[in-house]
């Protein structure tokens, strides 16, 4: 089914319906009763996605079968929402409900200058609850001037526990490196492939420079601030691979879904002596 | 002949190394040791074990950070230096297709298809042997795919008919990099930047010496080859294993001219 390549378009709409394979009944658009009045006619005539007609769904598959709503026994259109109908905020978070930019736990600048609340009041803080050295965090810390951000390489899967001990994986990525822009480079004399530390309040890891015009310094709020950025999928269990970039992260959750926050917070990067 | 052929787009191409895993997959070849050593790319170059690799290279363009990607390998030259230099016959030879293949055991291990080869492709395996893309002749010779070509998820690796795939690559507009060069490369690239932007020499040419190797020297030093070879045969019959040992270094002699 995935490689069937029709181009054939019966809705004139670009549903294209048997263009691969679509899960999990090959409907192409969700909800898409709410296109239709409780007629079951398309709001729109001209771009119909889906109709009723004579006691039949045309056109895409209909997601959840049931009558236009004018009819007995039906369900509104967002059958897997709670009350059925669109909603412009979702409901059930501990914040909200309209988006709000607030600054990470670590940050390089002391104010938000969005908002007159720095950082989100709901967030877990296991520090605060009389946590361990290890869950510390230091914001505008001069000891921990730059940004630093973890994420994964294409040939890594999560923690790489089992791709850096896939031989032909491990080959192309093998061991811990950290990123940063050739100006941040220069400021601390790091050259492209030397080894370098990179330490946060919680922990350190040694790290391969790759000095990269990827890496732009940003100018926020008048003063020019750096960052770098490693990946998170090295650690024990493999040879030579390097340290695992959690040891820099901190500790917190955030207040719905207690999701960390490893894409900003704060380090230092030295060369290794 | 119909020529057989691949066409590299490289503006397709987002370095996910599938085509160096699935080579080494099919070719049965072992990963190497290897560190990061300031970039992405690794290993840094071609090896025994790696018959082709993608290069990360960083530009800029308009002040704007570009990176490329080329998928390196042998470029099947159709006019190719490192057969012209080999001194063994068979080692390497053209399959039907076209393509540049090689046959270990006939391989002497003499080094020469290296300085023939304007590529820098030729690398020695750790029984002194030739190894390089084969072009998967195994794999095409049976109607598949060249087993990077089926592993690319992108369209950047192309293989088929070569006239084929340069009047599809002309309705890109692009310039192609290999349709004439030594005599037609057998790997041809769609490139957005100038060729020395990937490194590659905008006109690749076989080094002059080996034109005086091929036409002179070397059907000379075949001769001189098995001349060498045929004194020892005779020493053997009438002078004996034991000199014969003694003598043996000199063998290959012929081959130096
Ligand atoms: S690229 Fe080098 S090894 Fe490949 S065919 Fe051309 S000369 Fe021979
Ligand atoms: S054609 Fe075959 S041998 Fe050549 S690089 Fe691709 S997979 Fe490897
Ligand atoms: S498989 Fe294709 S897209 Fe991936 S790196 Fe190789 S050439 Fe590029």
């Amino acid at each position: 089914m995935m490689a069937r390549r029709s181009q054939k378009d019966p809705s004139g709409v670009g549903l294209y319906p048997e263009w691969s394979w679509c899960w999990p009944v090959n409907r192409r658009i969700l909800y898409n009763r709410a296109s239709v009045n409780a007629d079951g006619v398309p709001w729109n005539k001209d771009r119909p996605v889906i109709w009723w007609d004579g006691g039949k769904w045309k056109g895409d598959v209909p997601d959840g079968g049931w009558k236009p709503l004018s009819q007995a026994g039906t369900k509104k259109s967002f059958i897997m929402l709670p009350d059925g109908v669109a909603s412009i905020f979702a409901a059930g978070m501990k914040e909200g409900p309209f988006p709000e930019h607030y600054e990470p736990l670590e940050c390089p600048i002391e104010k938000n200058p969005l908002s007159g609340t720095k950082n989100n009041p709901v967030i877990k803080l296991f520090f605060a609850d009389g946590g361990l050295e290890e869950d510390a965090f230091y914001s505008c810390d001069q000891r921990y001037p730059y940004v630093a951000t973890t994420y994964r390489v294409t040939e890594h899967w999560q923690t790489g526990v089992m791709t850096r001990n896939t031989p032909w994986l491990n080959e192309m990525q093998p061991n811990m490196f950290v990123e940063l822009s050739p100006e941040l480079a220069k400021d601390k004399g790091i050259k492209n492939g030397e080894m370098c530390v990179v330490s946060s309040g919680r922990g350190k890891v040694d790290a391969v420079a790759i000095v990269t015009k990827r890496f732009r310094p940003f100018k926020v709020q008048g003063t020019t601030i750096h960052q770098v950025g490693l990946p998170w999928c090295y650690g024990w269990t493999t040879a030579n691979s390097g340290d695992s970039a959690n040891l820099l992260t901190p500790t917190i959750g955030d207040g719905n879904t207690m999701i960390p926050e490893t894409k900003a917070f704060q380090v230092n990067i030295e060369k290794r002596g | 002949m119909k020529h057989k052929a691949f066409m590299i787009d490289t503006s397709r191409c987002i370095a996910c190394r599938s085509c160096q895993v699935a080579c080494k997959q099919w070719n049965k070849l072992p990963a190497e040791a290897t560190v990061n050593s300031g970039s992405y790319e690794n290993p840094p170059k071609l090896t025994a074990y790696l018959h082709n690799k993608i290069e990360f290279i960083e530009t800029e363009e308009n002040g704007e950070f570009k990176w490329l990607f080329l998928n390196k390998r042998c470029m099947h030259c159709s006019e190719a230096g490192c057969m012209k230099v080999c001194p063994s016959v068979g080692a390497l030879y053209r399959t039907e297709d076209g393509l540049v293949a090689y046959n270990k055991d006939k391989c002497i291990g003499c080094n020469y298809c290296v300085n023939g080869c304007p590529f820098d492709v030729p690398r020695y395996d750790a029984q002194n042997k030739i190894a390089k893309c084969h072009g998967c002749f195994d794999r095409v010779e049976n109607g598949l795919q060249p087993a990077c070509v089926k592993a690319c998820p992108t369209g950047t690796l192309l293989f088929g008919d070569r006239d084929q795939l340069i009047a599809t690559a002309k309705t890109s507009g692009k310039p192609i990099y290999g349709e004439t060069a030594l005599s037609g490369l057998g790997a041809m690239y769609l490139l957005d930047n100038k060729p020395q932007d990937y490194n590659l020499a905008a006109n690749p040419t076989i080094p002059t010496s080996i034109f005086l190797w091929k036409d002179v020297i070397k059907p000379l030093g075949i001769l001189g080859f098995w001349g060498a070879v045929g004194v020892a045969m005779l020493h053997y019959v009438t002078v004996g294993p034991k000199q014969l040992e003694e003598n043996g270094t000199e063998k290959g002699g012929g081959n130096h001219g």
